[in-house]
C-alpha cells in the first residue's frame, strides 16, 4: 500500500507541471513593427533533418545572406511527417519576413497532391529558386540492357518484370511513372527510403533500375563502371553525364526536376518581399556561395520569384494528372 | 597506398589538426555523457563551421565528435543509469549495477579500454579492407536485412531481462510506438488520432530521454535523502581494485573484445543499422558464450566490455559504406556525407583515386584520435566521477533541465517535451513492473527497417517469403535466431534444473 502511495505521489508530481504548463505554447511577440526590415535575426526553417541536400543549401544560403541582409540568418531543422510539419509551421507563421522556408516539392507539391498537407502550394510566397536537380535512371551493368532503347524493348517483352527502386510517392516514383506511362510500359516498383538506398539496392543487384532524384548520387558509380546511366529527366543533358539522353530527346515529353529554393509565408509586406528577393538575387551569384554549391554537385539554376511560381504550378498540374491517372491517391 | 602515406602524414601533422582532434573528442565525450544532448545534433551544428576549415581539419573534427560521442554515452549509463547516447543503453544493464557496488571506476575504465580497442581495430579494417567489406555489404538486400533484424530483436529480447516474455513485450511496444505517424514507405498517417503533430511520429530523442532519464529521476524522487548521511550518486570504491580493471580481468575478456569488435565492424558496414544494434548483439553473443550467463545484468564486467566494444567498433565500420559507396550507414554518417561533399570529396568508388592524400590524412587522423581518445577519456572519467560526488539533490535537477532543453531543441517543438514526459512516466511504470527498457528502444529503432525490408521482400517475391529461407545469408540469420531461442530457453532451463 505504501509503495502504491509513493508511486501515485511521483506520478502526480509529473502531472502537475504538464497541466500547469499546458497553455505555455504561446509565441513571444517582439515589438519590432516600427523598425525597418530586417531589425532582428531571420530564421530559415529546414523541414528535414540536418545534413541532407536541402539542409546544406539552406545553411550555405544562411552563411552568405547576412553579408547583404545585415542580420544573422539561423537555420532551424524541423523534421518530421515528410517535411509537412516544418511546412505547416512556416505556412502559419507571421508573414513578417523573419521566418523563411527552405522549400522543395516534398513540402509544397507532393503532400498537397496527396491531400496530406494542412496547407496549399500557394500558401507560400516564392523568394527564388536556388537550383533544380537532375533525376536519372541507372541500372546494374549485369542487366540485359545497356541503354534506354534496349530497356524499353526488354520491358515490353516482360511487362511488370523489371523492378525499379526509388522513393515512393515523391518526385522519383511519380517522375518515373510519368515516363513509363508515356512509353506505355509496366514496371514493378520497390519502395526505398532514400536515393542512397536505391543506389545500394541496384549495386547489390536486388532491383534492376535505380531512379534517383539527383545525378550526384550516381555519377561516381557510373565513372567507376558499376552503374550504367540510362536517361535523365531534366530539360537538358547533365554536365556530369554528357552521353546520357534526356527523356525529351528519347521522345517522351517528361521533364521532372525537383527544385530547391527559399520561400516565405504568403502575405508578406511589399517592401519586405522586395528586400528578400533583392538579397536572394545577390546571394545566388555570390562567389562563396557558388563555390560550395559547385563542390557539392548542386546544379544552380536560379529563377526569379515569378518563374519559380510557374515551376510550382507546372509541378502541381503534372503530378496531379499522373496520380489521378494511376489511381495512387 | 604507400605512395600516399608520406604526403598524408605531412598534411595531417599540423598543430591545428592535432588540436582539432582533441577538441572534437572532448566535445564528443561531453555531449555523449550528458543525457539530452546528442551527437547527431552536435555534428549538424558543427557542420557549417567545417565548411570554412581545411578539409582534413574539418573532417577529423567531426570524426572526433563521432568517436567521443559514441563512447561518452557510457559514462552516464554507468553512473546514473541513463545512457547519454542510444548506443549505451546496453551498458546500463551491467555498468550501473557495477557502479552501485562501488565499482564505477572499474566499469568506466572497462568502457574506455573496450571502446578504444574496438575503434582501433575497426579503423584498421576500414583502412585496409574497406572495398572488400563494402562488396559483401551490398549483398544484403531486403531478405538479409529482414532476417538480420529479426535475429537482432530476438537476441535483445532474450538477453536484456530474466523475464524473456517481458523483453519480447517491450520490443513489440517499441515497434508499435514507431508505427505512430507517417509510415516509412508511403507516408500515410497511422495512429495519429487527428493530432497533427503526431504525423511526424514520436520523435526519437524525447522518447529516449523520457524512457531512460526521466524515469530514472522519478525513481530517484522516491528515495529519501536523510540529513547527515553523504548522499552521493555513486558509492566510493571499497578496494583499489574496484577502481581499475586488473590485468587478469582484461585477459579473460580479450575474446569478448575481439568478438564484439568483429560484430561492430560488420553491423556498422551495413547501411541502415547502427551502434545500438551492435552493442546488443555483442552483448547477446558474450552472454551466450559466457560460462556464467547468470551474472549478466547484475554487474558483469564482460557485459560492459561487450557492449562498449561493440558500439564503438561501429564507428570505423559505418565509414566503410560511406567512403566506398557514398552510402551512409547511420544518421551520423549521413550528416558527415555533407561535410565530405562540401569539401569537394565525393564519397564513392572514385574517392580514393581523386582525393587519396586527403583521405589517408583523415585515416591518420582516425588513428591519432584513437590514441588521444584513451587519454582524454581517462581525464574525463576523473572529472565526471568528481562531479557525481555531489548530492543527488543537486545533480538530478540539473540533468533534468538539460534533458528538457535537449528534447525541445531537436525539432524546436514544445510538443516533444510533452512526449518526453509521457515516455518518462511509461519508463517509470515499466521499471516498477520490472519490464526492461532497452528492448523497447530497440523495437522503436528497428521498427522501420523491419517494416521496410518486409514490404520490399514481399514485393520482390510477389508475396512469397520463401526466399528468406533459400538465400544463404538470410538462412544463416534465420538459423541463428532459432539457435538462440533454443539456447536461451531450453539449455538455460536445463542448466538451472541441474543446479
Amino acid at each position: 500500500m505504501k509503495r502504491m502511495l509513493i508511486c501515485l505521489a511521483v506520478l502526480l508530481l509529473v502531472a502537475f507541471p504538464i497541466f500547469a504548463g499546458g497553455s505555455g505554447d504561446g509565441e513571444i511577440e517582439a515589438a519590432v513593427e516600427m523598425e525597418p526590415y530586417p531589425s532582428q535575426p531571420i530564421q530559415i526553417i529546414v523541414p528535414w533533418g540536418a545534413g541532407g541536400r536541402t539542409d546544406i543549401n539552406a545553411r550555405m544560403f544562411a552563411s552568405v545572406a547576412p553579408k547583404y541582409l545585415g542580420q544573422p540568418v539561423m537555420v532551424i531543422n524541423m523534421a518530421g511527417g515528410g517535411s509537412v510539419i516544418g511546412g505547416d509551421f512556416v505556412a502559419k507563421a507571421e508573414p513578417d519576413g523573419y521566418t523563411l522556408l527552405a522549400i522543395t516539392p516534398g513540402t509544397n507539391v507532393f503532400p498537397v497532391v496527396f491531400g496530406s498537407a494542412p496547407y496549399d502550394t500557394f500558401d507560400f510566397e516564392p523568394i527564388g529558386q536556388i537550383g533544380s536537380s537532375t533525376m536519372a535512371i541507372a541500372s546494374n551493368p549485369d542487366s540485359p540492357w545497356d541503354d534506354v532503347e534496349s530497356l524499353i524493348e526488354y520491358a515490353k517483352a516482360n511487362p511488370g518484370k523489371v523492378t525499379y527502386g526509388c522513393v515512393a510517392l515523391k518526385a522519383p516514383q511519380l517522375g518515373f511513372l510519368r515516363w513509363a506511362d508515356a512509353a506505355g510500359l509496366e514496371f514493378k516498383h520497390v519502395p526505398v527510403g532514400n536515393d542512397a538506398e536505391a543506389v545500394a539496392s541496384t549495386l547489390g543487384g536486388h532491383v534492376d533500375i535505380a531512379m534517383t532524384s539527383s545525378v550526384a548520387t550516381i555519377v561516381s558509380h557510373v565513372n567507376a563502371g558499376n552503374l550504367v546511366p540510362l536517361m535523365v529527366f531534366a530539360e537538358e543533358r547533365d554536365g556530369n553525364l554528357p552521353d546520357t539522353p534526356t527523356a525529351v530527346e528519347s521522345g517522351y515529353d517528361v521533364v521532372a526536376s525537383p527544385f530547391t529554393g527559399i520561400a516565405a509565408p504568403k502575405g508578406l509586406p511589399d517592401d519586405v518581399l522586395a528586400t528578400l528577393r533583392d538579397v536572394f538575387d545577390k546571394v545566388i551569384v555570390d562567389e562563396d556561395f557558388l563555390k560550395v554549391m559547385k563542390r557539392i554537385g548542386e546544379s544552380i539554376s536560379p529563377k526569379s520569384a515569378e518563374d519559380f511560381k510557374d515551376v510550382w504550378k507546372n509541378d502541381i498540374e503534372g503530378y496531379t494528372a499522373i496520380v489521378e491517372k494511376m489511381g495512387l491517391k | 597506398m604507400l605512395e600516399f602515406i608520406w604526403p598524408s602524414i605531412e598534411l595531417f601533422f599540423t598543430l591545428q589538426n592535432l588540436l582539432v582532434v582533441v577538441i572534437g573528442l572532448f566535445i564528443g565525450i561531453t555531449i555523449g555523457a550528458i543525457p539530452g544532448l546528442n551527437v547527431p545534433m552536435t555534428i549538424a551544428l558543427l557542420l557549417p563551421i567545417t565548411f570554412y576549415m581545411q578539409p582534413v581539419a574539418g573532417l577529423t573534427l567531426l570524426m572526433g565528435v563521432y568517436k567521443g560521442g559514441t563512447y561518452g554515452g557510457s559514462i552516464s549509463a554507468v553512473l546514473i543509469n541513463t545512457p547519454g547516447a542510444p548506443a549505451a543503453a546496453v551498458t546500463c544493464l551491467d555498468g550501473y549495477p557495477l557502479a552501485q557496488q562501488g565499482k564505477a571506476g572499474k566499469a568506466l575504465k572497462a568502457s574506455i579500454y573496450g571502446s578504444v580497442i574496438g575503434e582501433f581495430i575497426s579503423d584498421i579494417v576500414l583502412i585496409t579492407l574497406a572495398a572488400q567489406i563494402a562488396r559483401i555489404a551490398l549483398k544484403f538486400g531486403p531478405h538479409e536485412k529482414f532476417s538480420l533484424v529479426v535475429f537482432a530483436l530476438t537476441t535483445i529480447a532474450m538477453v536484456s531481462s530474466n523475464f524473456k516474455i517481458k523483453g519480447l513485450i517491450a520490443i513489440f511496444f517499441g515497434i508499435f510506438f514507431r508505427t505512430i505517424g507517417s509510415d516509412p514507405i508511403f507516408g500515410s498517417a497511422r495512429f495519429t488520432f487527428g493530432i497533427f503533430k503526431l504525423i511526424g511520429g514520436i520523435p526519437f530523442l524525447p522518447h529516449l530521454i523520457g524512457l531512460f532519464a526521466i524515469s530514472e529521476f522519478l525513481i530517484q524522487i522516491e528515495k529519501r535523502i536523510r540529513k547527515g548521511t553523504m548522499d552521493v550518486v555513486v558509492p566510493p570504491p571499497k578496494t583499489p581494485d574496484d577502481d581499475r580493471v586488473t590485468w587478469q580481468e582484461f585477459r579473460s575478456n580479450i575474446r569478448t573484445i575481439i568478438r564484439s569488435t568483429l560484430i561492430g565492424i560488420g553491423i556498422g558496414a551495413l547501411p541502415g543499422s547502427g551502434s545500438s544494434i551492435s552493442a546488443f548483439v555483442s552483448y547477446g553473443a558474450a552472454k551466450s558464450a559466457s560460462k556464467n550467463p547468470e551474472e549478466f545484468g547484475k554487474g558483469s564486467l564482460t557485459g560492459v566490455f561487450a557492449a562498449e566494444t561493440g558500439n564503438n567498433a561501429v564507428t570505423g565500420g559505418a565509414l566503410i559504406p560511406l567512403l566506398t559507396l557514398g552510402i551512409p550507414g547511420d544518421p551520423i554518417t549521413a550528416i558527415m556525407l555533407g561535410a565530405f561533399l562540401v569539401h569537394g570529396l565525393v564519397p564513392g568508388p572514385e574517392l580514393f583515386e581523386k582525393s587519396a592524400t586527403i583521405i589517408y590524412a583523415v585515416f591518420i587522423g582516425l588513428i591519432v584520435a584513437n590514441i588521444f581518445h584513451f587519454f582524454i577519456a581517462r581525464l574525463g572519467v576523473k572529472l565526471f566521477t568528481r562531479l557525481l560526488s555531489m548530492s543527488r539533490a543537486y545533480l538530478f535537477p540539473i540533468v533534468l533541465v538539460i534533458c528538457m532543453a535537449g528534447a525541445y531543441t531537436t525539432n524546436s517543438n514544445l510538443f516533444d517535451v510533452y512526449i518526453m514526459v509521457l515516455f518518462g512516466v511509461l519508463g517509470y511504470i515499466m521499471k516498477k513492473l520490472s519490464f526492461p527498457i532497452p528492448p523497447l528502444m530497440m523495437g522503436f529503432i528497428l521498427g522501420p527497417l523491419l517494416e521496410t525490408s518486409l514490404v520490399q521482400l514481399m514485393i520482390l517475391g510477389d508475396g512469397s517469403i520463401l526466399p528468406l529461407f533459400t538465400r544463404p545469408i538470410s538462412l544463416l540469420f534465420v538459423l541463428l535466431t532459432l539457435f538462440f531461442i533454443v539456447w536461451s530457453t531450453v539449455f538455460q532451463k536445463r542448466k538451472k534444473d541441474r543446479k
